[in-house]
């Protein structure tokens, strides 16, 4: 077994970029489970990839562009027809507010 | 102790495109309903797919060219990673290693703040925070979200908050002469923030402060007073705590401006925490050399180089140079007036119209200037006027102003308020005698002081109604008292 591939420290790191609270349970289940997806994942780390250019995109598209015109938008109500809570034609979200 | 502040700024501007970066939907956020310029892409809903707006790219490298910029020959579109509810996809599309313009530079003064990069991104929502029966809530409207926006960053060239602001002044101008943005700072379409620290060199040794990323600023005046506390506030903490930069200790600090005070807002996540990577549903961005020439020639004349021009041209001094190029409107209706390849004279009697009677008019009326009410013929005839001396300086600040407001040539409202310079000596002979009679103390004055004159001038004048011609007015005096 080599290094380990993420440790406990990571893991609480990626969940508070998240925002995600997890137990210490959860912990538990999840580090394991992370470390054999990044085990599967390196493979790709035993390719020799020296002088070759990234590949950012399989095919040779490029200049995807549209003219400035305007469409007409969703009406208030669509837009907010899949929001949990709304008010006044506004989206509610827990206080965000940084203290 | 010497003290040097180290500031580099950021500056967002939000382009007037009509339509948003990536999705069709319209741009317009200000005093617009909430939530009703949204669509799957700006909602960030699943299977959306972002297309970038040709318009938006163009303007951004037009800005950048216009700053002496470099084209990156391929750019593209990145995702920055960030968990927050005014960014409904969890990410902002922005560019990170291939931005559109890169290396460019601004003249202040004789001194010269280099650009590092220009880059296209978007808008985030607007969130407004309550508090519903002692719950704090967000109220989240995506109109602004996915609006187009350039951010400038320079390098940390800038030493004061003065020169902050002119660096921002500067960038403000450029952008409304090429006309990509209004570049309100107070309405949000520009906004800034500093990143400041400190070099402080004692005894043969250098110290850096911890860098400190000011947000919140919200006007031109903010941005001084943050920059200004920020450099006090750090000399202490260094005085107090020795502590020095670090690659750990950059910090955020929001800008309370009522407070005038900034205070630490969090821990800044760091770049590797918004594990950029390309965004796969936007391919590459190539443009030409021959669209990046079309773009470049699009560039209309820029301040700096109105500024020289005016100064060759029409030999006017740096100040009213400087201040009649500082508003493109201000400036394109100044040439209006002065017509098709005036004479140098004729461009700077029109100057100084524009910059003393009709600018003091302007500030006391709250009014602007409506260019197609300007008419060229008329300045002519006024600085032919003025050069034969039929009307006076006066007369013309103050017949200038009601020809614009009811279109008439002021030459001929001059003549018909009997305004026109009374070079008649016999005529002006005849105030100065009642004048000279009237007045026995100040001739007795005059008798001791010759420089006392003016009093009697001023006297002959009032009586012509300011119709006579000054000069002529002193010499009968003169003539009449000796
Ligand atoms: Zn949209």
């Amino acid at each position: 077994m080599s290094e380990p591939k993420i440790s406990m420290a990571d893991l609480e790191h990626i969940a508070k970029l998240a925002r995600i609270n997890l137990s210490e349970s959860e912990k538990t289940t999840f580090l394991p489970q992370l470390e054999s997806v990044l085990e599967y994942l390196d493979v790709l780390n035993q390719a020799n990839v020296d002088n070759i250019e990234p590949t950012y995109r399989v095919n040779d598209q490029k200049n995807v562009l549209r003219n400035d015109e305007v469409v007409e938008s969703f009406d208030q109500k669509t837009a907010l027809s899949t929001a949990p809570k709304t008010q006044d034609g506004y989206f509610v979200v827990p206080g965000t507010i940084r203290k | 102790m010497k003290i040097t502040p180290i500031i580099g700024l950021e500056v967002h501007v939000e382009l007037n495109t009509k339509s948003k970066m990536f999705c069709s939907c319209s741009a317009e956020h200000f005093h617009v309903d909430p939530n009703t310029h949204t669509c799957p892409t700006c909602l960030g809903l699943p299977g959306a797919l972002p297309v970038p707006n040709k318009t938006a790219c163009e303007w951004c490298i037009k800005l950048g060219l216009a700053l002496g910029c470099t084209p990156n020959e391929s750019s593209f579109f990145e995702r920055k990673n960030y968990f927050y509810p005014d960014l409904a996809k969890g990410y902002q599309l922005t560019q990170y290693e291939k931005p559109f313009v890169i290396n460019g530079k601004i003249k202040i003064g004789d001194q010269e703040v280099r650009i590092n990069r220009a880059h296209m991104e978007e808008d985030t929502g607007k969130s407004v925070h309550i508090k519903d029966n002692g719950q704090e809530l967000t109220l989240i409207d995506y109109n602004r979200c996915g609006v187009p926006l350039v951010e400038i960053v320079s390098e940390p060239d800038i030493t004061s908050a003065q020169m902050a602001k002119d660096y921002l002044l500067k960038m403000q101008q450029i952008i409304r002469y090429i006309g990509i943005s209004d570049a309100d700072i107070e309405k949000g379409s520009m906004r800034c923030e500093p990143t400041v620290n400190l070099k402080i060199e004692d005894n043969d040794q250098v110290f850096y402060t911890p860098l400190v990323e000011i947000k919140n600023v919200a006007s031109l005046t903010g941005v001084q007073t943050a920059i200004d506390f920020e450099i006090k506030r750090q000399t202490e903490a260094f005085k107090q705590t020795g502590e020095v930069k670090s690659k750990n200790n950059k910090n955020t600090f929001g800008w309370d401006a009522d407070k005038n005070q900034t205070f630490l807002q969090r821990e800044k996540e760091g770049s590797s925490d918004y594990r950029y990577f390309p965004e796969p549903d936007i391919p590459h961005i190539e443009f030409t050399k021959a669209e990046i020439e079309a773009i470049r020639k699009s560039i209309p004349e820029l301040p700096d180089q109105k500024f020289s021009r005016y100064q060759k041209d029409f030999g006017l001094n740096d100040y009213d140079a400087n201040l009649l190029v500082s508003d493109i409107n201000f400036s394109q209706i100044f040439e209006k007036a002065i017509g098709q390849n005036p004479t140098p004279e004729m461009a700077k009697f029109t100057a100084n119209l524009f910059l003393g009677a009709i600018k003091t008019y302007l500030n006391e009326s709250q009014e602007s200037l409506d260019i197609n009410k300007i008419n060229p013929e008329y300045f002519k005839n006024l600085f032919d006027s003025v050069t034969k001396s039929e009307i006076s300086a006066t007369v013309a600040k103050q017949v200038i102003i009601e020809s614009y407001h009811i279109g008439q040539d002021p030459v001929v409202i001059a003549k018909n308020s009997g305004l026109i310079q009374v070079s008649d000596s016999g005529e002006i002979e005849k105030l100065a005698k009642e004048v000279i009679a009237a007045n026995s103390k100040a001739v007795s004055d005059y008798l001791k002081n010759p420089a006392s004159i003016g009093f009697l001038i001023g006297k002959l004048m009032q009586a012509s109604k300011g119709s006579a011609n000054p000069k002529l007015a002193k010499e009968i005096l003169e003539k009449l008292l000796n």
